[in-house]
C-alpha cells in the first residue's frame, strides 16, 4: 500500500531496478540518500537549505508579475467605476453632504481611468473640535497609563499616534488659517495612491514571493486576494475617513492620513504575505517517494 | 529656503534607508540563492586545540545547572578542554552551585570566583581570560545550552591561521511562551539565518556576538584583550579584529539553545544595553573602518561601517517622520502625478518591505510555516525597538556621551525553573 512502488523494495533492490522502469538511476540514487530509517526522508538541515533559481522560476518572476500587474493597471478603470458606485452608496448612508466627484487621470492612451472622490468639505476647527479631540488624546494617553506591560507596543503606538495629532494641535494653533489641505482632494489622492499600490503589489510579490518554490497557482491567488482585498478596503476606508474629518474637521485629518492611512493597506499587504508564506513548498505537494508513514522532509528548498 | 533646507535634509534620509533596504535585498537573495560557505562544518576527527570554555554568570542559580550539564555532555577530548565559569559577585546560590560541580569535576571545571574590580561581563571575561593558557576561547551564556557537538563545531574553523573570531547560530528556546517571545524569534532567524549567513557567503563581516563563539587566544591578545569599558564587549571584539587583519567567521549550523526576553520591559532594557555598546563602537571605530586599512577590503569596509550604523537608523527614521510631518504642514507636495505616487508608494511598500522580506525568508527556511503567519505583528515590535533604540541613541548622542553610562552587571531576567548543585 506504498504510495510508490518504490517504498516497498529494499535499497539493494531499487539499486539494481533497470532505469526505463523507474525513471532514471540517477533519482533513484538521489532518493536514495535521502532515506532515512523506517523509510521515512531526511531533510537537509536548515542552515544548509537553500534556495532553486531555475530558469523557468526566472521567467516566472519577471513575467507573470508583469502580466498581473498589467492586468491591474487595465482594470483600474472599472475599478473606478465600482468605488465611485461603493461610494455613492456609501457616502448618504453616512449622512455626508454633496456628491461623489469623478476625477480623471491619465498616463497615455493605456492607462487613462477616473478616480472617485468625496465633495464634502471639511471644516476648519472650531472650540467645539478642539475640545472634543482633546479630550480624545486626553483619554487615549490616560488609557496607556493603565494598560497592562504586555500589550506595551500597543501603548507606544497609540501614544504615537497620540502625538501626530498634537501636532495638528501645534499647526493649528500657529496657522489657523492656512491649513494646505482640504477633505476632497484628500480623498482623491488616498485612492490614487491606492491605484500605486495596487498595481506595485503583483511586482512586489514577484520580487519577494514568486521566488519561491510554491505552486504557481498559490502564488497567482495570493497575489489576486491581496490586491481584491485591498481594492475593497481603500473606498471603505476612504469613507470611514471622510466621516471622521467632516464631524472632527481637518483638525484630524493628519493623523487619518499618517497613522490610519496607507499603513493600513502595508500591514494588510504584510498579512497576506506572512500568509502565503506559510504555505507547503510545491515539491511536497507531488512528492517523488512516499511510502506510507513517511516522514517528509522538514527543511525543504524555500 | 526652509523648504528646500527641509527637502534635501528628507533626501538624506531617504538615501540612507535605501541603502539599507538594498542591502537587506542583496542579503536576503544572497542567502536565498547565492552560494554557502560553510567550509568547517565536516571536520569530525582532528588534533583538537585546547579549548576553555567561559561562562560568565551573576546571580544565574536558575540556569547554570542546565547550562554546565550541557558543556559535561560535549563530544570533546576531555584532556584538551576546561570550562572556566566566572561567578561575579553572585548574591544567589550561583557560588554553591559551581564549587560544587568544580569539586565534583577538579579536572574539567575551574571555576573563577571575583569579588572586585569591575562588574560587567567585559571585565569578567577580561580578568578570567588572562589566566588561562588554552589555543581557543569560547564563550556561553549562562542561560545558553550546547549540544554535543557545539565544541568541535565552533572549534574547527580555528584549523584556519587566518581565522581570529567564531560565531555560530543563537536559536531561541522559550518561543513558544508568547507573542513577545514568537516576535523575537522571528527576529533572530532573520539575523542568523539570513544577515550572518549572507556576510559569511559574501566574504563580509560576520558579527561576533559574544556567546556561542569564540575567539583565538592569539587573536585576543594580538588586539590587546577585552575591553572593559564598553558595553558590548562582542562588536567591539568584532572591529578590533577586522582591522588587525583577522577573519571573523560565521557557522550558521552550530546551533545553541537561548532564553529570550518574557517581557517587554526586559526586552527594552536589553535593547538599550545593545544600543549603547554598539554605539560606542560606532563612535570607535567607524572612520578607522571607512578610511580602509590594508587588509580590509572594500566591500568590507562598506558593511562594516554600516553595520557599526546600524542603531543609528532608528533616530534617523524618527528624523525622517519629523521632516516629512513639517513638509506637510507648510504645504509641500512633490509634483502631484501618478508617477510621482507610484514611485512614493513604490518606496514605501518595497522599502519598509525589505526587512519582512528577509524575516520571512529565514523563518521559511527554517520550516517554521505556522509562525510566519505572525509577521505582521513585526510592525509592533519594531516600533517598540526603534523607540527605545532611539531614545538611548539620542542621550548618547546630546546627553551623557558615549563613555558615561556606568558599565554594571545590567542582567537579562531568566524564566527557567531553577537547578542546583550537583
Amino acid at each position: 500500500m506504498a504510495s510508490s512502488r518504490t517504498g516497498s523494495r529494499t535499497p539493494r533492490e531499487l539499486a539494481v531496478t533497470p532505469a526505463t522502469e523507474t525513471g532514471g538511476r540517477a533519482r533513484l540514487l538521489g532518493e536514495l540518500r535521502a532515506r532515512g530509517s523506517r523509510g521515512g526522508v531526511i531533510g537537509q538541515h536548515r542552515a544548509m537549505v537553500s534556495g532553486r533559481l531555475t530558469p523557468s522560476r526566472v521567467v516566472s518572476m519577471v513575467v507573470m508579475p508583469l502580466l498581473l500587474s498589467a492586468i491591474v493597471a487595465l482594470a483600474l478603470r472599472p475599478l473606478g467605476s465600482v468605488w465611485r458606485a461603493m461610494l455613492e452608496w456609501i457616502v448618504p448612508q453616512l449622512g455626508l453632504p454633496g456628491d461623489v466627484g469623478f476625477a480623471h487621470v491619465s498616463l497615455g492612451p493605456l492607462l487613462d481611468f477616473y478616480v472617485p472622490h468625496v465633495s464634502a468639505a471639511a471644516p476648519i476647527p472650531g472650540a467645539w473640535h478642539y475640545w472634543v479631540v482633546g479630550a480624545i488624546c486626553a483619554l487615549v494617553l490616560a488609557l496607556t497609563l493603565v494598560l497592562p506591560p504586555r500589550v506595551l507596543p500597543l501603548k507606544y503606538f497609540l501614544r504615537f499616534a497620540t502625538l501626530v495629532q498634537l501636532t495638528t494641535f501645534l499647526t493649528f494653533a500657529v496657522r489657523p488659517d492656512s491649513f494646505p489641505y482640504a477633505l476632497p482632494q484628500y480623498s482623491l489622492g488616498f485612492l490614487q495612491a491606492g491605484c500605486a499600490l495596487l498595481v506595485l503589489i503583483p511586482l512586489v510579490l514577484g520580487l519577494t514571493y514568486f521566488p519561491f518554490d510554491i505552486a504557481l497557482w498559490r502564488k497567482v491567488a495570493l497575489t489576486l486576494m491581496a490586491v481584491l482585498h485591498i481594492a475593497l478596503l481603500l473606498p471603505l476606508q476612504v469613507a470611514l475617513h471622510s466621516y471622521v474629518v467632516f464631524h472632527l474637521s481637518l483638525l484630524v485629518l493628519p493623523t487619518m492620513f499618517f497613522i490610519w492611512g496607507l499603513l493600513v493597506e502595508i500591514f494588510v499587504f504584510v498579512a497576506f504575505y506572512g500568509w502565503g508564506m506559510s504555505w507547503p513548498d510545491a515539491r511536497l505537494e507531488t512528492p517523488s517517494y512516499a511510502p506510507d508513514g513517511a516522514t517528509q522532509p522538514q527543511a525543504a528548498a524555500p | 529656503m526652509m523648504i528646500s533646507v527641509l527637502i534635501v535634509l528628507l533626501w538624506g534620509v531617504v538615501a540612507v534607508l535605501v541603502t539599507y533596504t538594498v542591502r537587506h535585498y542583496i542579503f536576503t537573495f544572497n542567502r536565498l540563492f547565492g552560494r554557502h560557505r560553510q567550509p568547517y562544518v565536516d571536520i569530525t576527527a582532528a588534533e583538537w586545540p585546547t579549548v576553555a570554555v567561559f561562562i560568565p554568570c551573576h546571580n544565574e542559580q536558575a540556569v547554570i545547572t542546565g547550562s554546565l550539564e550541557a558543556l559535561l555532555a560535549a563530544d570533546y577530548p576531555a584532556d584538551r578542554l576546561t570550562i572556566i565559569p566566572i561567578d561575579d559577585r553572585s548574591t544567589d546560590a550561583t557560588g554553591d552551585i559551581l564549587g560544587a560541580y568544580a569539586r565534583r569535576y577538579p579536572e574539567l571545571i575551574k571555576p573563577v570566583f571575583r569579588t572586585g574590580g569591575e562588574p560587567g561581563k567585559a571585565a569578567a571575561m577580561a580578568e578570567a581570560a588572562a589566566r588561562v593558557g588554552a589555543e581557543v576561547h569560547l564563550v556561553f551564556d549562562a542561560d545558553y545550552v550546547p549540544g554535543p557537538k557545539l565544541l568541535k563545531q565552533l572549534t574547527a574553523p580555528f584549523f584556519d591561521p587566518e581565522v581570529g573570531a567564531v560565531m555560530g547560530r543563537v536559536v531561541p528556546h522559550n518561543v513558544s511562551s508568547n507573542l513577545l517571545t514568537r516576535l523575537l524569534d522571528l527576529e533572530r532567524a532573520g539575523g542568523y539565518q539570513v544577515d550572518q549567513q549572507a556576510r559569511m557567503n559574501l566574504g563580509l563581516v560576520p558579527q561576533y556576538g559574544g556567546t556561542v563563539g569564540g575567539v583565538r587566544r592569539e587573536a585576543l591578545s594580538s588586539v590587546g584583550g577585552w575591553r572593559t569599558d564598553t558595553l558590548a564587549e562582542d562588536t567591539d571584539m568584532t572591529f578590533r579584529l577586522v582591522l588587525q587583519g583577522w577573519d571573523v567567521v560565521y557557522q550558521n549550523r552550530s546551533e545553541c539553545y537561548e532564553e529570550v526576553p518574557e517581557n517587554w520591559p526586559t526586552r527594552i532594557r536589553q535593547i538599550r544595553r545593545w544600543t549603547h555598546g554598539h554605539n560606542q563602537s560606532l563612535a570607535r571605530y567607524v572612520m578607522r573602518i571607512i578610511s580602509k586599512p590594508a587588509n580590509v577590503s572594500g566591500l568590507q569596509a562598506l558593511d562594516g561601517a554600516l553595520l557599526l550604523g546600524v542603531f543609528a537608523v532608528g533616530p534617523i527614521l524618527l528624523l525622517g517622520w519629523l521632516l516629512a510631518l513639517l513638509l506637510y504642514y507648510m504645504g509641500y507636495q512633490p509634483p502631484v502625478t501618478i508617477l510621482v505616487i507610484l514611485l512614493v508608494s513604490a518606496f514605501s511598500t518595497l522599502g519598509n518591505f525589505a526587512a519582512f522580506f528577509e524575516v520571512a525568508t529565514a523563518t521559511r527556511l527554517d520550516g517554521s510555516r505556522n509562525r510566519v503567519r505572525l509577521l505582521p505583528f513585526l510592525f509592533f515590535g519594531f516600533l517598540v525597538s526603534l523607540m527605545a533604540v532611539s531614545q538611548e541613541t539620542i542621550l548618547q548622542f546630546i546627553g551623557r556621551g558615549f563613555g558615561g553610562r556606568k558599565i554594571k552587571w545590567d542582567k537579562t531576567e531568566r524564566y527557567r525553573n531553577g537547578g542546583g548543585a550537583p
